[in-house]
């Protein structure tokens, strides 16, 4: 299969602060699921990703092209997507105008042509009735969806998407999630998000950067399993649960070394990343 | 209500072919009202619109028209659309800063009339000293990522930031440079005179983009322009002429600098990739 980003020995750091220290993946096409506490270099990774910074150290190709020289840059960011964690808004633009602008940078210059594709990803992120209104009057989460719109311009063949659910409401999700199966199988799409059932529902591998480095690359299923027999249900906290919580049942669920004869659960990839992550977890938010 | 006769077949194929006379399709039109068989024997007969696609036509028009004041005025003058919205960001082409300019402006040809107190030609050498600044300030405020809406979005995309930061310096340099013609209209002496502050205008602001991609954007303006005052004021007690920086042969070496810097920027167009610049 091909491989859309190749990275090797990659490292950056913050004045003396090491964020990224020589990591290795390569990324296929597929939705990739990347998952870590606060501060594992997530968004770093996905901005190196993205062009908008260099690395430090080590070699980074994607789409088979190398993003330090100017002309594989500019190729690159024709075929990219990506949606920042957090975006400065031009609050006097429209939906409509915002999506229109990024599209002129992305050299769509012919009116008739960039318009209907402007249409086309307004209408995928379902702000079509509401293109033509200040992105100062509309909700953050209709915000956060201009910001997505704009991503899929030109149907990209590699995505990055920062926690692109942040301030989406349950629907919104869903919504975010139909509008992402229906990527084409070609593109390669990384997620980095908080929400394990985005996880779960939408990815085929899933990555867990902790401090700089890998923990964990595998499928879900493969991840879940790595918690097998360490999830159990009791009627109080054991003291060898890492992490105990009370289910709608009313039983609480324990996640760490189970006793003998405990009443074992089926893991989650939620319970398998809160055993891996260990003392980070407590900086992880749980799934909605 | 009953009607008392229906449309014929041949009156039916005239009127669904706009082959009927006024009167003929009043009184068609008038008995339709009354009569639910002979609308509905008209209405199989007629086209059905293609309501999709009317719809969608009237969505790219309202999509298409120019809504900004500067877009409608772009494309009277025959700017393409795309270029006048790259320009919308455009601090320096906004209105409050227009009007800063062209009231600094206003306010350095009135200090070269002697207003405020200030003797004419102290007050010309202020004139022409600021003038040149004016366009300085918008030409920087144009470079670098603080002008960029939603900048880390701006910067992944392929677009030259080259290409984006000259056409909105040369459209901010047009306007102000227009302002500070008609400013120099106001000022005293021969005309030439007043437009003194022009070259070094173009001089200051090629240099402070030269400088913007390797130094950033706000170190370029502020060494540019304490570099100017500086230069205006030691060649004044060297040679003990006010007006020292702004006679021929200096300005003949303003257009050399601006030529050079010009060559500089277009040389080097990755320092202007946003992830270098700030």
């Amino acid at each position: 299969m091909t491989t859309s980003v190749q990275i090797r020995g990659l490292s950056k750091s913050y004045r003396s602060n090491s964020v990224l220290d020589g990591l290795d993946l390569d990324l296929q096409p597929g939705l990739t699921g990347l998952l870590g506490p606060n501060g594992a270099g997530k968004t770093t990774l996905l901005r190196l990703l993205a062009t908008v910074m260099a690395p430090d150290r080590g070699e980074l190709r994607l789409l088979d092209r190398d993003p330090s020289t100017e002309a594989d840059r500019v190729e690159i960011r024709r075929r990219l997507g990506y949606v920042p964690q957090e975006v400065g808004y031009p609050e006097g633009f429209t939906a409509f105008e915002f999506v229109d602008y990024m599209a002129i940078l992305k050299e769509v210059t012919d009116r008739d042509a960039r318009h209907a594709e402007v249409r086309r990803v307004l209408d995928i992120v379902g702000l079509a009735e509401v293109r033509h209104q200040k992105l100062r009057k509309l909700s953050g989460g209709m915000k956060r969806r201009v910001v997505i719109a704009q991503a899929l311009l030109g149907r990209p063949e590699l995505l990055i998407l920062d926690e692109p659910t942040v301030g989406l409401d349950p629907e919104q999700r869903l919504r975010f999630r139909e509008m992402l199966s229906s990527i084409p199988a070609n593109a390669t799409v990384l997620l980095s998000t908080h929400q394990t059932t985005d996880i779960s529902a939408l990815c085929q591998r899933v990555v867990i950067l902790d401090a700089g480095k890998i923990l964990f690359d595998g499928s879900p299923v493969d991840l879940a399993a790595t918690a097998a027999g360490r999830v159990w249900h009791a009627a109080d906290r054991h003291p060898a649960a890492r992490v105990a919580w009370i289910g709608g049942d009313g039983r609480v669920r324990n996640v760490g070394d189970a006793p003998t004869g405990a009443d074992l659960a089926e893991p989650t990839i939620e319970d398998a990343y809160l055993l891996l992550v260990g003392a980070g977890a407590r900086h992880a938010e749980p799934a909605a | 209500m009953t009607a008392p006769w229906h449309v014929s077949p041949i009156q039916t194929d005239a009127y669904v072919a706009d082959r009927v006379d006024q009167v003929t399709a009043s009184s068609i039109e008038a008995h339709l009202l009354a009569c639910a068989t002979c609308r509905d024997t008209i209405a199989e007969r007629l086209p059905v619109p293609d309501l999709a696609a009317s719809w969608a036509r009237i969505e790219a028009r309202i999509d298409d028209a120019p809504v900004s004041l500067g877009e409608r005025l772009g494309a009277r003058i025959g700017v393409p659309s795309h270029v006048v919205r790259l320009l919308a960001p455009t601090n320096a082409l906004r209105g409050h800063w227009v009007v800063a300019g062209a009231a600094a402006f206003l306010a350095g040809a009135a200090l070269a009339r002697g207003g405020f107190g200030v003797s004419g030609q102290l007050g010309r050498v202020i004139f022409l000293t600021v003038a040149p600044l004016i366009p300085l300030a918008a030409v920087s405020s144009t470079l670098g990522a603080a002008p960029e809406p939603a900048a880390e979005l701006a910067q992944t995309a392929p677009t030259s930031r080259l290409r984006i930061g000259a056409l909105r310096a040369g459209a901010v340099l047009v306007v102000t440079i227009a302002f500070g013609l008609v400013a120099s209209t106001v000022a005293p002496g021969p005309w030439i005179e007043a437009v003194a502050w022009l070259c070094p205008a173009l001089a200051l602001s090629g240099l402070a983009a030269a400088l913007a991609g390797r130094v950033g954007s706000y170190v370029a303006i502020g060494a540019v322009g304490t570099g100017w005052v500086s230069l205006v004021t030691v060649a004044a007690i060297v040679t003990s002429d006010r007006l020292a920086a702004f006679r021929t042969s200096p300005q003949v070496a303003y257009i050399a600098v601006a030529v050079v810097a010009a060559a500089v920027v277009a040389m080097s167009p990755t320092s202007y990739d946003l992830r270098r610049i700030r």
